[in-house]
């Protein structure tokens, strides 16, 4: 075995935590011996922790990263402690009558302070009742006790709520006959007590407010924005870096989290706001309705990964050169020369998820005007199969005037799919059903996403084209 | 269409910290954002092992929040931040050199300074590195992926690999080997690229 060898064979084991004592003594003296050997390890580390990080990575582990750094901070109550701590007087060689007065003043604020830290009111018996609900839902309470959801009527006393797919959904009415929504992948923690507040890390919520009792407005929390309701119907969207409210009556007051400013948003307007923009904080009017509509993918992505066709380029060349049918040279040549291709154009590949590879598309993301479904709707979808899958495509719509209206979908069976092949399938309107509803119709409402679902996790799959056609010739571009 | 420098152009932390300033310690939530992905990316690529990334990643912004008030405006917040983190990582390095037998457990001493030299490098590079493995991910075939699959997202065991595999565990080292070598490779070859065309 030469040194390369037992180089890969003690490396291998030293990742795989194996190596025993003795080995890495032995590693660490043929990393002495060889810099090449040391900077290949180095590399191979690198990549190693990469991989580990990217396998990790989640929404969900974002948040609580998040959350958990945020409970570090030294909180304002210890801020001020220390600070009252701080006016204590130096050490002083007599001790007057004013100072025992002020120390006395000190350990008293100190007490008072305990006092309102660990004596806070409990917290009423029950927030919120589960009244609708379909597909995989998760709920976590008190205790941090995980538990599927299975069926309406739950009792709920505030905590986390996760949608886990792009077909489930779930409504919570309050006692006050308050009624939220979330739907598609989303992720929201709620409680009450001086005030409703709902914290949507992400997804979408929907949410019917009944009139909020005066100085204690319900409180819905993004990421990236505080909105205060005192009484409305409105919609949000939330992705870990922006927000898109949308008012369909009454009015909510948003405030952006990166810059405290705050705008009124009037019923049939919407803002979108980000924490990676600081410009205008400007709510534009409800559009009108289109019927026709295709989606730009790079845009309207919300969960998949979109790979321009310039990365194909790249990723072709790139392949060429490792089975040595072009140089590196040539490689990079044909890449600069083909760069000015328009970078718009690709797909979106499907992504793993709890239910399987999947893609969820919007087109709220890029554009104001609602997608109006009518009877002559008819849905265009075009691909290309890298396993030999079914895939279910899915519609969530809501009401004109605001508010959750449901989830359709339709099967499309393997034998319609041929595996590495291109296809492009038409629907009508009529193909998508509710699963929990067989009776009721999206005829009327609006489009909220769509998704694409092969259950299957590995399967992979792109979308390369999506419109909706209005047959009755009445349709927008 | 903005792209994700741009973006990064655009943030502005002096609001932020003014808020913080004022008590609202809410407000520091949109930095932990912003920053918590480049900074565990940088961190985990630094660290030797045994250094637990998402203690080292909080206690940077711990210390942040603590120095927020000494942040000089027009300077860059990132390079700030990152200053902090390559602080707070060398102390934990420090600490771990007088630890009696940590070399002869966890870590072979050439390759932490190895790693140490590496972490003069603009610490943005890795998060692009992070980008890179994902798209250079999607170019490896079915076959060689799922072995990632199931070695960093499943965590299932070599010799559980082997058996469903129908090869040596020896053997699947080896795979490993070269895939993240190959990996490797693929960042680079896309770091280059990257390099000459902008």
């Amino acid at each position: 075995m030469n040194d390369n060898e037992h180089f890969e064979r003690l490396w291998n084991d030293y990742l795989e935590g194996e190596l025993h004592d003795g080995g890495i003594a032995d590693l660490q003296q043929l990393l002495a011996s060889d810099d090449s050997l040391l900077r290949a390890a180095a590399d191979s580390f690198q990549v190693h922790r990469l991989l580990g990080l990217k396998a990790e990575d989640s929404e969900i582990r974002h948040e609580d990263f998040v959350r958990s750094t945020m409970e570090r901070l030294p909180s304002s109550e210890t801020k001020f402690v220390g600070d009252v701590v701080k006016m204590l007087p130096v050490r002083r060689t007599g001790k007057t009558f004013s100072h025992f007065l002020f120390r006395g003043v000190v350990a008293a604020t100190l007490l008072l302070l305990l006092a309102l830290l660990f004596f806070r009111p409990s917290p009423s018996p029950e927030v919120a009742r589960v009244t609708r609900l379909h597909g995989a839902v998760q709920w976590t309470g008190e205790g941090g006790i995980v538990q599927d959801l299975h069926k309406a009527g739950q009792v709920l006393r505030g905590g986390t709520m996760e949608s886990q797919s792009a077909d489930a959904w779930a409504e919570l009415t309050y006692r006050d006959g308050t009624t939220v929504t979330v739907s598609g992948r989303s992720l929201l923690t709620f409680s009450e007590q001086e005030q409703k507040i709902v914290h949507l890390r992400y997804g979408t919520l929907s949410a019917n407010v009944a009139p909020q009792p005066t100085g204690r407005p319900m409180l819905v929390l993004t990421p990236s924005a505080q909105m205060n309701v005192l009484g409305t119907q409105f919609n949000v969207d939330a992705q870990s870096e922006s927000t898109r409210l949308v008012v369909n009556e009454g009015r909510v007051r948003l405030k952006r989290n990166t810059d405290g400013k705050e705008v009124d948003v009037e019923a049939q307007q919407s803002i979108t706001t980000s924490i990676n923009k600081q410009d205008g904080l400007v709510p534009v009017q409800r559009a009108e309705a289109i019927s026709g509509w295709k989606s730009d993918l790079e845009a309207d992505v919300v969960y998949g990964k979109w790979v321009s066709r310039l990365w194909s380029l790249g990723a072709r060349l790139k392949k060429a050169v490792a089975e040595g049918e072009m140089t590196k040279a040539a490689a990079i040549r044909a890449y600069k020369r083909d760069a000015h291709f328009d970078d718009s154009t690709g797909s979106v590949w499907a992504a793993a998820s709890p239910v399987g590879s999947l893609i969820v598309l919007s087109p709220r993301r890029l554009m104001e005007q609602p997608v109006l479904i009518d009877a002559n709707t008819r849905v265009v979808v075009g691909g290309r199969l890298h396993s030999q899958v079914a895939i279910r495509i899915g519609l969530s719509v809501g009401h004109p005037d605001g508010g959750f209206a449901g989830k359709y979908s339709t099967h499309i069976p393997v034998s319609q799919l041929a595996d590495g092949e291109e296809f492009e399938i038409e629907l009508p309107i009529s193909e998508f059903r509710d699963k929990t509803n067989q009776d009721s119709s999206l005829i009327g409402s609006e489009l909220t996403d769509l998704w694409f679902v092969a259950e299957a996790s590995p399967a992979k799959f792109e979308i390369t084209n999506v419109e909706f056609t209005d047959t009755s010739g009445r349709g927008n571009p | 269409m903005m792209t994700k420098q741009t973006e990064q152009d655009d943030f502005s932390p002096l609001d932020l910290i003014a808020r913080v300033a004022r008590g609202e310690t809410s407000a520091f939530e949109s930095i932990v954002r912003r920053f918590e992905r480049p900074l565990r990316a940088w961190l985990a690529t630094q660290a030797p092992p045994a250094v637990d990334v998402d203690e080292l990643a909080q206690l940077t912004f711990v210390v942040v929040f603590s120095k927020l008030r000494e942040f000089e405006p027009g300077t860059d917040f990132a390079a700030w931040l990152f200053t902090i983190a390559r602080f707070q990582l060398k102390t934990e390095l420090t600490r771990l050199r007088r630890v009696a037998d940590y070399h002869a457990r966890f870590a072979p001493e050439l390759l932490q300074r190895e790693l140490e030299l590496r972490s003069s490098e603009s610490p943005e590079l890795q998060q692009h590195r992070l980008d890179h493995l994902t798209e250079c991910l999607e170019s490896l075939g079915e076959p060689l992926l799922r072995y990632l699959t199931w070695r960093y997202e499943e965590e299932i065991p070599l010799e559980e690999m082997a058996a469903r595999s129908g090869r040596s565990v020896s053997a699947i080292k080896k795979q490993l080997w070269q895939l993240r070598r190959k990996l490797h490779e693929c960042i680079e070859a896309r770091m280059t690229t990257e390099g000459e065309m902008s």
